[in-house]
């Protein structure tokens, strides 16, 4: 396999500027206008720690670049992680949408070996082959997925038929 | 996850400033105010200099006389009333006409003891809905399943008020416990102590099976249908096949996805801990807050009910939050009707 290289967009990163901003200013505004009581800024300081959080963390994401090769997969940037494809543990692909009809969501994978995490979104480049190429490494490590996991791949038109006999077999080593 | 938080954050924000004009408005919405009436009412009782004098100070002093996007403004706490900035921002929920008293001091142990005595029906929710919920799923067609789910139709069909009414005269009639009110009346003034609590417990029993009936059965019957569904899954019958014990097959999944509506019910429970059961807190002499709101309401007085409207739709607002995160952190399945996302 060849070593691909993946990155969020700087539209996807501007978007989460905006929202960073957006709600740094929610957060600043009645504290600076309005003297509210103590609860009220304990509440809204912490918002504002969270809304700064998420900038600091959308820079870091600017930064970051995922290489994906035979034997690994990398993370480059402000924190450098390394998995190797023999000592994955999980994969999880989870699916978030703030709408009541559940549209308009974005999905998280989450990979995880004994000494890293790793969590990719699917506003990066390429995410469906991302996910693609991570589902088969762990299909070779007889990985078991969870149901939601299972259910999201197959909205991405990818293979789960693996998952029913490795998720048996999981729950039987563990006995 | 911590996307989803911001971004379930971002959304919440907006939808508290939105529901707060709301409120604002509805409670504005009817002909006249408290204070009108009153200086009506005074009028016919041939007081009408000294009530009008008294009801022009009440309108300048709580800002009455100015438009209503100023009054809104000065009731959140955005805009300087005659006190300074002094609205719900700043933990000033008004002042009540009908008590003539601040909303907070009205509210007082109110809140507290309807608080804990919901709190206690969701407490008694779950854990009798939990394990017949589990067992009916589990023993399909059995005796028992129907034994419950006949209960539970009877649960669901009983109006409250009428079991209210129907508990109390057994309960007094055959175990000898007290009727009406959450406390015994020589306790009514008197400072927190243990014999108080242990009064509250004692008169808190035929209220939370009265409230809680409905809400257990229809708890059930959720719980059954899910975990049935979850049960005829493929990966539970592969499972099975190959010998993975009944309880931790069970257990592993099934149990955790059907529990979904559970914590998709917080979104409710929270607001319903403040002011639901109005009708049996009124039938059992309950001193919680919902017949306040419900006479505050009649009565217009519109700082108590504003307030008080408010702080159920800021509990809604929280309780969806909650169970929105708990959800995607237990299953975060795409439930589109088809296509992948970006």
């Amino acid at each position: 396999m060849m070593v691909k290289t993946y990155s969020y967009s700087a539209k996807e990163i501007t978007k989460e500027y905006w929202r960073s901003g957006t709600g740094v200013t929610l957060s600043v505004l009645p504290l600076l206008l309005f003297r509210p009581s103590s609860v009220i800024v304990y509440i809204l300081g912490s918002f504002l720690c969270l809304f700064a959080f998420y900038g600091v963390r959308a820079y870091g994401r600017k930064r970051m670049s995922i290489i994906l090769g035979d034997r690994a997969i990398q993370v480059t940037g402000l924190r450098e992680k390394l998995i190797q494809w023999e000592e994955l543990e999980e994969l999880k692909l989870a699916y978030f949408s703030t709408r009541r009809d559940g549209e308009m969501g974005w999905m998280q994978l989450r990979l995880k070996s004994r000494g890293d995490r790793l969590r990719v979104e699917s506003t990066i480049s390429d995410f469906w082959e991302l996910v693609s190429i991570c589902a088969e490494k762990a299909r070779e490590k007889g990985l078991a997925l969870d149901p939601a996991t299972v259910r999201n791949m197959q909205a991405l038109g990818l293979d789960t038929t693996f998952n029913d006999h490795t998720d048996a077999n999981n729950s039987e080593k563990s006995n | 996850m911590f996307s989803y938080f911001v971004h379930r954050l971002l959304v919440m924000i907006p939808t508290l400033l939105v529901v707060s004009i709301l409120t604002f408005v509805i409670i504005q919405l009817p002909p006249g105010d408290y204070l009108s009436n009153q200086l009506q009412e005074l009028k016919s009782q041939g007081e009408s200099a000294s009530a009008a004098a008294k009801i022009a100070f009440y309108r300048e002093q709580f800002s009455l006389d100015k438009p209503m996007i100023e009054q809104y403004a000065i009731w959140m706490g955005f805009w300087p009333g005659p006190n300074g900035f002094s609205g719900l921002l700043q933990g000033d929920w008004g002042h009540s006409f009908a008590y003539d008293l601040p909303v907070k001091e009205v509210l007082g142990d109110r809140m507290l003891l309807t608080f804990v005595i919901n709190f206690s029906t969701v407490i008694f929710i779950y854990i009798v809905a939990f394990p017949i919920g589990v067992y009916s799923a589990t023993r399909q067609y059995s005796i028992g399943d129907y034994g419950f789910t006949l209960v539970g139709y009877l649960g669901l069909a009983t109006p409250n008020f009428l079991l209210a009414m129907v508990l109390l005269y057994y309960a007094n009639f055959y175990f000898g416990l007290s009727i009406g009110g959450l406390m015994d009346e020589k306790y009514l003034d008197q400072p927190w102590s243990f014999d108080k609590v242990i009064s509250i417990l004692n008169h808190m029993i035929i209220p939370v099976i009265v409230i809680g009936t409905s809400g257990t059965a229809a708890m059930i019957r959720r719980l059954r249908a899910n975990l049935l569904d979850e049960l005829q899954k493929q990966y539970v019958t592969t499972a099975r096949a190959k010998g993975v014990p009944r309880l931790k097959t069970l257990v592993k999944y099934p149990i955790r996805m059907s529990l979904n509506p559970f914590i998709a019910d917080i979104g409710n429970l929270l607001p319903d801990v403040i002011s639901g059961s109005v009708i049996v807190s009124t039938v059992l002499s309950l001193p919680t807050a919902g017949p306040m709101l419900l006479e505050a309401l009649r009565s217009q007085d519109q700082y108590l009910a504003g307030s008080f409207l408010m702080f159920l739709a800021l509990l809604t607002v929280i309780g969806v939050f909650v169970s929105d995160i708990l959800l995607a952190m237990l299953d975060p399945r795409i439930r589109l009707t088809g296509g992948a996302t970006k």
